[in-house]
This record gives structure tokens, sequence and C-alpha cells, in this order.
């Protein structure tokens, strides 16, 4: 029997979005039987996760408990528990899905064969396993030109080939396989609000989100407003009574759950709910900005909208790690009102204003992942380019693509042609002048893809990659891992082809240039 | 004459229970070691169990049956073992210093152990002589015996997590060099006398004619010694023994023993040994392995191994005052700059880490000691902080800079400091916890 841990302490909504990633280590045959390791508060939804057969859960009481400056001693029996909880068995393989640092030395302790995601070396050493998760890390540093979905990230760090519809989350009996349409009229139609988020930067006025449930109400809807008992103070923004009632505070995730396989559709911030709506394959009006943006967050599903601020000025600045874009508040009412309205399929085309865009989920055909369609945008450049970022990563971090002889990236080529001739010199067992040579041909394809490709903003996260990689190469010789180097280099290399002169002027520039000299 | 005082100032004050036996030769031993723990500038309160004896023989004299006496006191036990453990806790106490036959239990052990207040436990007794120590051996942070060889194996077989050798003391306020009144000298004093309990050894050797003029004070002495018993048979208070030691020309010391030779080279010293030696008094005493590493055998004491030897040795020193003040003497000095109680308990302090705190430390700051006892039962965890001094401050930060990442293979207890760290820093960043 094969066992896999998957240390997933994180918040709800990232919980959700990672069990897609469970379902496809299980229909791959690399897991057989699935634990969690999940945080205290939401052990139980972990455990209604479809594919988790088992759920070890941290409290974060016990192990902050006395770990502060006034602690006379340390926790050492509570971490010492933590660390027989994670060795009882020995499994296959761990996956540290939580991205903290504290879930990276969680992953290190745990008694296994192979560790994916974040964690520490045999000698303490930071290391990232897992080109699609070194990928997420590096594109945490530069999140605008983050062009894959969270669920997308997670799945294809298991298995590109997972088809769409098994991408989506599953909640136990709750999930409906097929999306809904929302029914076409308001009339008595159920729609859930949830005016709140975890951080503040994603909120959108609470008083806009009372004027979309006033605009719900004289329509005919009944309005039911979600959320946690933090939240319950923005329930004095509503109207409440006549069709809008508030079970802020009141519901349990299950409970939600249930509100969502009822309700028509919800409109909401960016939260964990648009999670749980998503699973329950509730449509959802997301309005996105601050520090989350829909390509990297949106429901995933389809027919879902995606209101949002424009990313401004991407193309010519480096982007931060935290902030996206303006804040949500740039979305107006009717930008909102609007896109409900084409949801329920009362009007064709969408109209939004100025500095909002407009998207509608659905599948990518090309990378089984989700797209995001552009309904009304004023930056197609930035469209377009985020869409050539999406299958460059795609490609580069396929191994499909790179086997594929079609393939005729300039540095993939004359990458290739060099480890070729590296290859046989190999043969008269010239090991010293073998790595000699691999490392001048390593520290070319570098300088090159610094020199031309990273000079772009929308590259700035190659460099981070890159610099994860370099330290988390997995090989035992030397010689191995320049070999794993010179793989990841010629499939970046021909990716390369994803960046053409259509796409974007500076790209064929960078294309032709992405050759390196070889002086073996 | 004791120069602990001028450390005081140096020292963090520390908060420290001690719960004394109910009765029985451990009792002054706990209030000793209580008043040197404050001698040494700590807190300490004091539970005072002697009064509750009348109510423990009451549980006895009133059931119906030996089962019933045994449930009633036990119960009394157990509820005088959980006030210590409410006090401490309440108190938010450092230490809680057990003596033999305090009233204790394993449940309050582990209580405290969970609260982080360390327990330490001084078995003032032969390990051979009793069976209760075994099932709470392994719950103290530390484990004092007056016992050398076998019998601290035996204390670790147990499970004892740290076995310390910690001989007996003397209290100097109590015995010391008095001046008896006339009166005082008629009721204590003699030639030669003894001061112990009817142990089948020393019955067995003062039943000896040569030895019928010892004089005798103590209690369980079969009926046979009537004539040479003093006071009516009881035990003495510790300012009485002080007052027989003063006035007594030759003090006999015999160890006890339950059964085997008269004169038992056994493996302690009894708390007699340092007491008479305090009072500035002259004692013959019979051989004890650990005796050359406390005194000078040559001059501080003279030490017997036979009945015959300490027939000679009486008769001889009977004649040799000056010889036996020069002994009397030279004792004294060893046992106040080395064998008083607080000696002891500073010893015992400095075994569990807890000793000379700088001033300048926060108050909670932990010692390595401290994570010692935290990290209780994890023989790992336990043998990596053995590697660091055990008084030195253990602070998260520190200890995760000593580790060598990306130089060797971590080990768990490693890693589980670096899980620990990146949970602080963590926690920190999410205002979980303070700074």
């Amino acid at each position: 029997m094969k066992r896999v841990l998957v240390i997933a302490v994180t918040r709800l909504g990232d919980l959700i979005q990672t069990e897609p990633m469970f379902r496809a280590l299980k229909a791959e045959g690399r897991a057989d039987h699935l634990t969690v390791l999940a945080e205290r508060s939401f052990a139980e939804i972990a455990e209604r996760l479809e594919c988790v057969d088992r759920v070890c859960a941290i409290d974060f009481a016990d192990v902050l408990g006395t770990l502060g400056s006034n602690s006379r001693t340390l926790p050492l029996s509570q971490y010492a528990g933590l660390y027989r909880a994670l060795s009882d068995t020995e499994y296959d393989e761990v996956w540290n899905v939580t991205h903290s640092r504290p879930s990276m030395v969680l992953t290190a302790l745990a008694r296994a064969n192979k560790r994916y995601g974040v964690t520490l070396d045999s000698h303490g050493m930071q290391i990232v396993r897992n080109e699609w998760i070194t990928y997420f890390f590096a594109a945490n540093l530069a999140r605008p030109w983050c062009a894959h979905n969270l669920v997308d990230i997670y799945v294809n760090a298991v298995s590109l080939q997972t088809p769409f519809d098994q991408r989506i989350p599953h909640f136990e009996s709750a999930t409906c396989k097929e999306p809904r349409l929302p029914r076409r009229e308001l009339r008595g139609a159920q729609v859930l609000l949830h005016p709140g988020a975890s951080q503040p930067d994603k909120r959108w006025p609470s008083q806009r989100f009372s004027q979309v449930a006033n605009w719900l109400k004289d329509r005919g809807a009944e309005v039911v407003l979600i959320g946690g008992r933090k939240e319950l103070k923005l329930e004095t923004e509503f109207p409440l009574g006549n069709g809008v009632r508030s079970l802020i505070g009141k519901t349990s995730v299950a409970e939600l759950f249930s509100l969502c396989a009822d309700a028509s559709f919800m409109v909401t911030c960016d939260s964990g709910p648009v999670h749980i709506a998503a699973a329950a394959g509730l449509p959802v009006v997301a309005i996105e900005g601050g520090s989350a943006h829909g390509f990297e967050t949106a429901p995933y599903g389809e027919r879902s909208l995606v209101l949002q601020p424009h990313l401004q000025n991407l193309m010519t600045r480096s982007p931060g790690k935290s902030l996206c874009s303006d804040a949500p508040s740039v979305v107006q009412v009717q930008d909102v009102t609007k896109a409900i309205e084409l949801l329920i399929g009362e009007r064709d085309s969408l109209f939004v204003s100025n500095g909002v865009s407009a998207y509608q989920t659905g599948r990518d055909e090309r990378t089984n992942g989700l797209n995001l369609t552009a309904l009304a945008t004023e930056q197609p450049e930035y469209e377009r380019a985020l869409d050539q970022l999406k299958l460059f990563w795609f490609h580069a971090l396929s191994r499909i693509s790179f086997n594929d002889s079609s393939a005729r990236g300039g540095l993939g080529e004359t990458f290739g042609e060099n480890m070729r001739a590296a290859r046989s010199l190999g043969t008269t067992n010239h090991g010293a002048r073998l790595l000699e040579i691999k490392a001048e041909a390593l520290k070319g394809a570098e300088q090159n893809l610094k020199r031309k490709l990273m000079q772009e903003p929308r590259f700035h996260h190659l460099q981070a990659f890159l610099q994860i990689a370099r330290g988390s190469l997995s090989g035992d010789t030397l010689e191995q891992q320049a070999n794993e180097l010179a793989d990841l280099y010629a499939r970046l290399g021909a990716a390369s082809e994803c960046l053409t002169a259509a796409s974007c002027s500076s790209t064929k520039q960078i294309q032709n240039s992405l050759e390196i000299e070889v002086t073996a | 004459m004791i120069s602990f005082k001028k450390n005081i100032l140096k020292r963090k004050s520390l908060k420290v229970v001690v719960p004394t036996p109910l009765y029985g030769g451990s009792l002054p031993v706990a209030l000793h070691a209580a008043e040197a723990f404050e001698q040494l500038g700590h807190s300490v309160t004091l539970l005072s169990f002697e009064e509750q004896h009348k109510l423990y023989e009451l549980c006895g004299d009133s059931a119906h049956s030996k089962e019933a006496a045994r449930h009633l006191q036990g119960t009394l036990a157990v509820l005088l073992a959980d006030l210590t453990a409410e006090t401490a806790l309440k108190q938010d106490a450092d230490l809680v210093w057990f003596t033999a036959q305090s009233p204790v239990t394993v449940p309050v052990l582990r209580k405290l152990r969970q609260a982080g207040i360390r327990t330490a436990f001084w078995f003032v007794e032969s390990i051979q002589r009793f069976e209760y120590w075994k099932p709470l051996a392994a719950e103290f942070d530390c484990f004092f015996t007056i016992q050398q060889g076998d019998a601290q194996q035996e204390i670790e077989r147990a499970g004892a997590r740290r076995v310390e050798y910690l001989p007996c003391a003397a209290n100097p306020q109590f015995h010391c060099e008095r001046s008896l009144t006339d009166e005082e000298r008629a009721m204590y004093g003699s030639r030669v006398s003894f001061v112990g309990a009817g142990y089948p050894n020393r019955v067995e050797l003062f039943q000896k004619p040569e030895f019928r003029n010892i004089k005798i004070w103590g209690n369980d002495w079969p009926s046979s010694f009537r004539d040479g018993i003093a006071r009516d048979s009881r035990r003495l208070a510790s300012e009485e023994t002080a007052l027989v030691y003063c006035s007594t020309d030759i003090n006999v010391n015999i160890h006890s023993a339950s059964q085997g030779q008269l004169l038992h080279q056994g493996d302690f010293v009894n708390p007699r040994t340092f007491e008479i030696a305090a009072c500035g008094a002259f004692q013959i005493v019979d051989q004890q392995q650990p005796l050359h590493q406390l005194f000078d055998l040559t001059s501080e004491l003279v030490v017997v191994k036979s009945a015959r030897e300490l027939k000679d040795a009486i008769a001889h020193y009977a004649q040799l005052p000056e010889e036996r003040m020069q002994y009397a003497s030279k004792a004294q000095k060893r046992v106040l700059a080395e064998h008083t109680y607080v000696h002891r308990v500073e010893q015992a302090l400095r075994a569990m880490g807890m000793e000379s705190h700088p001033t300048t430390t926060a108050e909670a700051s932990p010692t390595i000691g401290d994570l010692v006892t935290a990290s209780w039962g994890d023989r790992e965890l336990m043998d990596y902080f053995d590697a660091f001094e055990s008084a030195s401050p253990a602070r998260l930060n520190e200890l995760v800079a000593k580790i060598p990442a990306g130089k060797r293979e971590l080990s768990r207890p490693e890693l589980l400091l670096l899980l620990m760290n990146e949970f602080r820093q963590w926690g920190i960043e999410k205002g979980a916890i303070e700074q």
C-alpha cells in the first residue's frame, strides 16, 4: 500500500484548492492511503474531502502556547508529540502544500521516502522539490505574472494529464459534477453574498455589497449574507429583513456547502467561500483586487465571472510581491449588477467601468487547466503577455514538450548539441573534463537567460525560479546535478518558442538572442 | 562563618515549595533544606505536614481493619500531595523539593511537570530498605541519593531520569557548639553515648557486655535495654541531639542496618556524622564507603571497622581529651566548609541547572536544565541537551544558532528546535505571540 502524507496547515480556501491534487495522487496510483495534516479548526473540513483517508490535526495554540518571550521553558514535549504523529507511519511520499517555513521543517521531520514542496535536506538547507511548486514560489515573488490558477499548479505538480473536470474541487456528496446554470430570472432566486475577506486589501466596500443586496431584493431575489464570526459587524451595513437575511457567524462550513447547493449564485470577494462555492458547482461573481487576482485565484470551474481592477503598468515595471493591483473598490456597483445579468442570461455582453477588467472562467484545452476569457478589458497586451507566460511555463515544466522533436527553441537546440558533445566526451572516461565542459555550457546558458530573458519585468520570477532550482538539485553526484540543470535549461529554451513575435514586440528579439555560444 | 551571603545578590530568586514528611528522620532534613533555600535567597513555601501526623495516626487507629486504615492513610497522603501541587501551581513555583517520606504521587509529579515546575527528590534513606520510591523514581527531574555505587544504578533501572549523589549534611543553626548549663549537662551529658533508633545491627552490637555502659538515646529499642535508654525511649528533637553531642565525651555513631554485619561498611553516611561534627563534638564512627570522600579519616574522624576496634577506640580516646578536641575541631571546620545544607542545596541546584542565574537574565528565561525537564521521557532530546552546560541559558535563537546547518546531517532534536524557531517567528509575524 502506498501511503502519502499531505501537509496542508493552511487556510480554508487553500485547503479546498489543493483537494484536486489529492485526487490526482490517487488517480495516478501514487497514493492508496492519504493522510492530511491540517490545522485543527479545519480538520473537520479535511475529513470531508473526498479522498482523504486520515486527518492529523495540529493545534496552533499548542505549538505557539509557550514560545512567547515570557515562557519559562520550551514546549519540547508538545513538539516531540508532533514528531511522533508525523513519524508513526513511513510514507512513500510527503507533499508540503503550505509554503510556510514551519511547514518546511514539518516536512523534513516526516518519515518518508520522497518529499515534495519546500522542505529541508538532511543538512538542514532549504530546498524545493518539484518544479511546479518551485514555480509557485517564484511566481509568488511577482504575483501579477502568475498565469496559472493555484489548483492547476498543485495538480500539475502531480500530473499534467489530469482532465479539467477532475481539477474541480470536490467536497463529499455536496459537490455538483456539472456546474449549475443560474435561473434566468432573479425572482425567487437565492443569492449568497459574502462581503468579508481575510485581508482588508481584498475587500470590496460593504456599502456596495449592501447596494447590490438592495438591487437583488428589488428584483425579487432572496439575499443571504454569509461569513464568519469575525465579520458579524458587517451586518450593520445591510438592510436586513424583507428579503435580506444574515447567516453571518451562524453557519458551519458544512452548512455553507448546503447553502451553496440550494443557491443560484454567489457574489463575493476573494476568500474561502469562493472556493467552497466552486466545489459545490455554484457560479460565482468574484470581485478580486489588492493582493489577489483572478488568473491566480479565480473560482475553479466554468461560467463564473471575475471582476478586477487593471493590473497596471506590468509590462514595464517589476511587480511587487504582495500588491497585484488597485483595491477592489475600483469595481463599481453597476459592474457587479451587469455581471449578474450576464450570469443569468439577461444580457449577452458586458461593459464595465474604466479601469475594470471582466473575465469568464472556463477550460483551457491547451493545458487542461483553467482559462480566463476576457469579456471586457482595456489591457489586451497584458492578457496576451500573461497567456504567453502561461504557455511558456507549461511547456518549460512539461517534459513532454522537451521530448517533442518539433520543439526548436534556440536555447534548447544549441544546448542540446552541446550536451550531445559532452556525452560523447564522457565515453572516453575523461570525467573531469566532461564536468568542466558541462559547467561552461551551463554557465553560458544561464548568462544568456539572464541577459536576454530576465530583463523583462514579466520574467522577473524566472531568476527566482532558477535560484531555487539550482539550490534544490536532487542528484547525488556533480554530474547528475549538471545533467539536471542542463535538462532544465534546455526545456526553458524550448519553451521560449511560446514567445512569438505576434504576441509581443519584444519576444521575437528575445527568442532570437536566446542562443549560447558553445566553446567546448 | 558561611560565605554564601555575598552571593545572594547575584542570584535569581527561585520560588521553592518544600513539603515535609509527616514524621520520622526525614522530617528535620526537609526543614533544614527549606532553611537552606531561604539562606540562599530563594523564596520558600514550607508545607509542614508534621501537624497532620496526628490525623494520620487517627486514620490508622479509627479504622475497623488494616485495609481500611491503609485506605484512609493513603487518602490523606494523596490529599497532601495534591495540596502540594496546587500550592506550587498557585505560586507558579520553580521547584518542588521532596524529601524521603514526603507525600507525593505520580499524577502530582506529572501535573507539576506539565506546568513546567521542576521536581527534586532527596532520598535520605537507604533505597534497599524501602520500595515506595520505585514507582516514583521516573517522575522526578532529579533523584538525589545519599548512597553511592550499585544503589545509583538501581535507581536508574527504576527509570530515574537523573540520579545524583547528594550526601547528608548538618545545619549549623541547630548543630553547633553550645555552652550547656549544669542542669543540661546533667540531663544530656555522659562519657559515651549513642543517639539513634534500635535497628537490629545496633541492638546486637550494644547487647555486648563491653558496650553496656553506653548511654543510648532513641526509639525502637527492645525492653532489655530499658536501663540504658535515656528519656523514655523516644526520638529526640534536633535541638536535643545537639545537647547530647555537645555534652558527651565520646559520641559513638553506628550506621543502621537491618541485617548483616554489626558494623557493615555501607554505601552512605548518616546525618549524625555531620551533625556531631558540626557541634564540635568528638565521634567514633563505623567505616562507610563514602566517608573518605567527605572527611580526612586520619585527623577528623576516628573510624572503626569492628566491635573490637570500637571497644579499643573508646578505651583509647577516653584517656585523651586533647586529641578528642583536635579531632572534633577539624571535623567541625570540614563540615562548616563543605557539608552544610546550604552546600547541599547549592549542589542540587547546580545539578539541576538552576543555580547562579545572573540578575540580568530575564525572570522567565529558561536554562538548559529546564529543557531537560520539558523533554521528559524523550531520551534523544534529553541526551541532546545533556551535551550543554545545564545551568546555561536556553534561548531558542541561541540554540538554533548553534545548529550547524549545511555542515552535517541534522539530528531530530535539531530539527525540532528549528521547527520551534520557525513557529515562533511565524507566531510573532501573525501577532499570536509576543516577541
